[in-house]
């Protein structure tokens, strides 16, 4: 590290360039997570059914050819309604996930960089933040806000950009006193520069990693949400609505609650290969 | 949530606790006493072991006021411990109970019961007209009273200590079947000496069973009443009503023995536990009939059209067909089959027609649609498939329906303050007469404003109150028939299903009466 020079810093982040090769892991969940995409965003066009369209005609079948999944208690068909949930609940996770990622991260890079009050100020929120359990917090923000995406969305902004504020603050605080950044200072760079295009790329993928794990937790809170009644409301599909439908007959029609279940497990699979061959990578680096 | 899941770690931990001090106890027992008692079920050499019957409900028991309250969760609690002068049977024919016979006059105006010999309230005091005479009294006086007598009662006397007259100004016809209500108990005169609040604590009844541990937001249990009238019974020592709000769970504690019977199984649970290996059901015919409420208060719900366009907008075979599994049958109109004057055969009512719920809903105020919400109980798995159903039906005619999910208390709380758009609810008649349903949903002056629904027609309210006077007969089955049919075109509810009721119980279980009102009678249980 102290042989480097302010410029070569800059253009060191991933590790395939030094390893030559991602770790397996990586390469597994990218793929796997890749097949998910693939088929949340085909089968809904794909398939003859209408996820919301009831047919009480068809109601409780088991999986068969033209029902692969089954149909649930309201006839439809739930392979089709898995896909068309995983398109909302992914989005959501993603798109849920997008505002605390980058205020974390900030937040994280200037309490690193400079410590004393800002380090303080975040300090003190977040432990106060934490205090909180999380899904206590998650009843009251719907209670106020009524349920949906709304309350789900709130609750991760306040929640959420923790994790990433106090991962890449300790990131930031160790290289913040290495040569390079006084070097950099000495040549004359903004700090602004200096955050931005010689910290942030090194900080960058111990984030990524911890937003690939961070990904998962939201997904399950997503799902409970729904199976407690709390979060993405009827018609729209969701894959913890979905498994609360089928609850109630677990034991005789195991198809309803059971293979929603298991998207959310391939999903949770797919993003813990990602973080951890993402964090292999960086250790290898 | 949270408070349930943190109740559930208390109740966890007591259990354990209690579990741990049990153990403790019964090896202490063994030791010294050198003779092992069993746990349960059977009887030891020196006397009975006890006996208990553990039953899962959905709710705790809050109250044991019989005068006041309506709900089942105090109501089948009530009943145990309070016994009325006449009751029904499993086919709700009415049956004398307290009283060994009871006469009509002709002209309708007097009833007279005469008390069954050597009856004794649970303290040990015997019973007399006197006490009788005070129960109804008292609860004519109760200004809050859930379920009033509403004839027009002239005196109620004791001419002798056996006999019980009630006078009335003019013919009722319900009246017989309202004394076998749960609300009509006896209660010992002016409550054995105690205040009416220290009374109703710790009740003294008649009933099969008192009072012996009451957790309010939790469990109740029951005692055998010693004294009890019907010789040798009741044949369980204990009755314990253990709350388990979640359906999944109480059918797994049915299975493992945890509990000895489930109060409400879900339907969709029933065909399961009839073919289970240590569970089987017991069954009667219904006088409950699942609608969907309409606030006629509400902006929206108060134009007729648009009622009638969600009634004829509504597949209703399909909403009984995906949620009761083939243990219901369409409700066709309030009042349910098993009731006399039901026109469940012959009604038209408002059903499944896209063109006809598109024209009623042009002729309304909000011919564009509008935006309102369907309040369900979370965790009823038939009530939010019902939601869904509506929903899809509502959206094809351009009005859209929120599904709002609040447990249980909320959801009760919220309708009781007519805080609600629409809702899914059940209605069961709590005596077998056609005024029972009628008057509690449709009377806009009753106890309940029509069911929470603020409906009101001063027709209707006429003929059900002429009803009440008309002896049975085809004079008070065409007002009946009348009734029904405007309640089927104004739509303030739309009745869906009429629900066996369904029971289910360990296959040790014998004797268990179901009742059509939802209620059971466990004097005749035991445990083989």
């Amino acid at each position: 590290m102290t042989t480097r020079t302010a410029s070569s810093a800059s253009s060191a982040v991933p590790a395939r360039d030094r390893a030559g090769r991602p770790p397996r892991t990586l390469v597994a969940g990218l793929v796997l997570l890749a097949l998910i995409v693939l088929a949340v965003a085909l089968i809904p066009i794909l398939s003859p059914y209408d996820p919301i369209a009831e047919d009480i005609a068809a109601m409780l079948q088991p999986p068969s050819p033209v029902h692969p999944f089954g149909t649930d208690q309201l006839g439809r068909d739930i392979l089709t309604r898995v896909a068309a949930a995983g398109r909302i609940d992914l989005a959501l996770m993603v798109g849920v996930e997008a505002a605390p990622f980058v205020i974390g991260t900030a937040a994280g890079l200037v309490a690193g960089f400079y410590g004393g009050w800002p380090d303080r100020v975040i300090t003190l929120l977040s432990d106060a933040l934490i205090a909180f359990p999380f899904y206590l917090l998650v009843a009251v923000v719907a209670f106020v806000t009524g349920t949906g995406m709304k309350g789900i969305f709130l609750t991760f902004l306040i929640m959420g950009w923790i994790i990433f504020a106090r991962t890449v603050k300790g990131a930031t605080a160790s290289l913040a006193s290495a040569e390079w950044v006084e070097s950099a200072r000495v040549m004359g760079f903004s700090d602004w520069s200096i955050l931005t295009r010689q910290m942030l790329p090194n900080v960058l993928s111990q984030a990524v990693a911890v937003l690939v794990s961070d990904m998962v937790a939201l997904l399950v809170a997503i799902v409970t949400l729904g199976y407690l009644g709390l979060g993405i409301a009827p018609p729209t599909p969701d894959w913890g609505t979905m498994i609360a439908d089928g609850q109630s007959f677990l034991a005789t029609r195991w198809w309803v609650s059971t293979l929603p279940g298991c998207a959310v497990v391939l999903v949770g699979i797919a993003l813990a290969l990602i973080g951890d061959g993402l964090n292999d990578a960086r250790r290898d680096a | 949530m949270t408070t349930k899941n943190l109740k559930k770690g208390l109740r966890g931990a007591l259990a354990a606790g209690i579990a741990a001090v049990l153990a403790l106890s019964l090896a202490a027992c063994s030791q010294t006493g050198g003779q092992t008692t069993s746990a349960t079920g059977e009887s030891g050499a020196n006397g009975q072991s006890q006996t208990t019957f553990t039953y899962a409900r959905s709710a705790a028991v809050t109250s044991f006021n019989l005068w006041t309250e309506i709900t089942s969760n105090n109501a089948f609690a009530i009943d145990k411990v309070f016994e009325p002068l006449v009751s029904f049977d499993k086919d709700g024919k009415i049956i004398d109970w307290l009283a060994k016979s009871h006469k009509i006059s002709d002209d309708g105006l007097t009833y007279t019961f005469t008390l069954r010999d050597g009856l004794k309230f649970s303290d040990g005091t015997d019973v007399t007209a006197a006490d009788a005479v005070f129960s109804i009294k008292q609860h004519q006086a109760e200004k809050d009273a859930a379920l009033p007598l509403t004839a027009d009662i002239a005196s109620v006397d004791a001419p002798d200590d056996k006999t019980v007259e009630i006078k009335l100004n003019s013919a009722y016809t319900p009246l017989l079947a309202e004394l076998a209500n749960f609300s009509n108990g006896i209660v010992p005169k002016d409550f054995g000496g105690k205040s009416e609040s220290a009374f109703f604590k710790n009740p003294v009844g008649t009933g099969p069973f008192v009072v012996s541990k009451w957790d309010k937001s939790g469990d109740l249990t029951f005692a055998k009443n010693k004294n009890y009238w019907q010789q040798g019974k009741p044949g369980i020592d204990k009755l314990v009503y253990k709350v388990v709000e979640d359906g999944t769970q109480a059918v797994n504690q049915l299975k493992t023995g945890e509990v000895d019977g489930i109060e409400s199984p879900a339907l969709e649970n029933i065909d399961e536990l009839a073919d289970g290996a240590d569970t089987k059901i017991e069954t009667t015919g219904s006088w409950v009939t699942d609608e969907l409420f309409f606030n006629t208060a509400d902006e929206h719900f108060s134009d007729v059209h648009v009622r009638r366009a969600l009634a004829y907008a509504l597949n209703r075979d399909d909403v009984t067909k995906a949620v009761t599994f083939g243990h219901a049958v369409t409700a066709n109109t309030v009042l349910p089959k098993a009731i006399r004057y039901s026109t469940q055969d012959s009604i038209k009512p408002l059903n499944n027609d896209q063109a006809k719920a598109k024209s009623e809903l042009e002729q309304s105020k909000y011919p564009q649609g509008f935006s309102a919400k369907i309040l369900v109980p979370s965790g009823n798995n038939a009530y939010q498939q019902t939601a869904q159903l509506l929903q899809s039906a509502a959206a094809k005619i351009g009005v859209k329906l929120d599904i709002d999910s609040v447990d249980m208390a909320t959801f009760r709380s919220r309708f009781k303050a007519f805080d609600y758009q629409i809702m899914i609810n059940s209605a069961q008649a709590d005596y077998p007469d056609a005024d029972s349903i009628i008057d509690f949903q449709a009377d806009p002056d009753g106890f309940s404003k029509s069911y929470w629904t603020s409906y009101s027609n001063d027709e209707v309210t006429k003929e059900l109150k002429q009803a009440q006077v008309t002896p049975d007969g085809d004079e008070r089955a065409a007002l009946y028939e009348k009734i029904q049919q405007t309640l089927a075109d104004e739509v303030p509810y739309i009745p869906l299903y009429s629900s066996d009721i369904v029971k289910a119980v360990r296959k040790n279980v014998n004797g268990l009466e179901v009742l059509p009102n939802d209620s059971v009678r466990f004097q005749d249980v035991t445990l083989g």
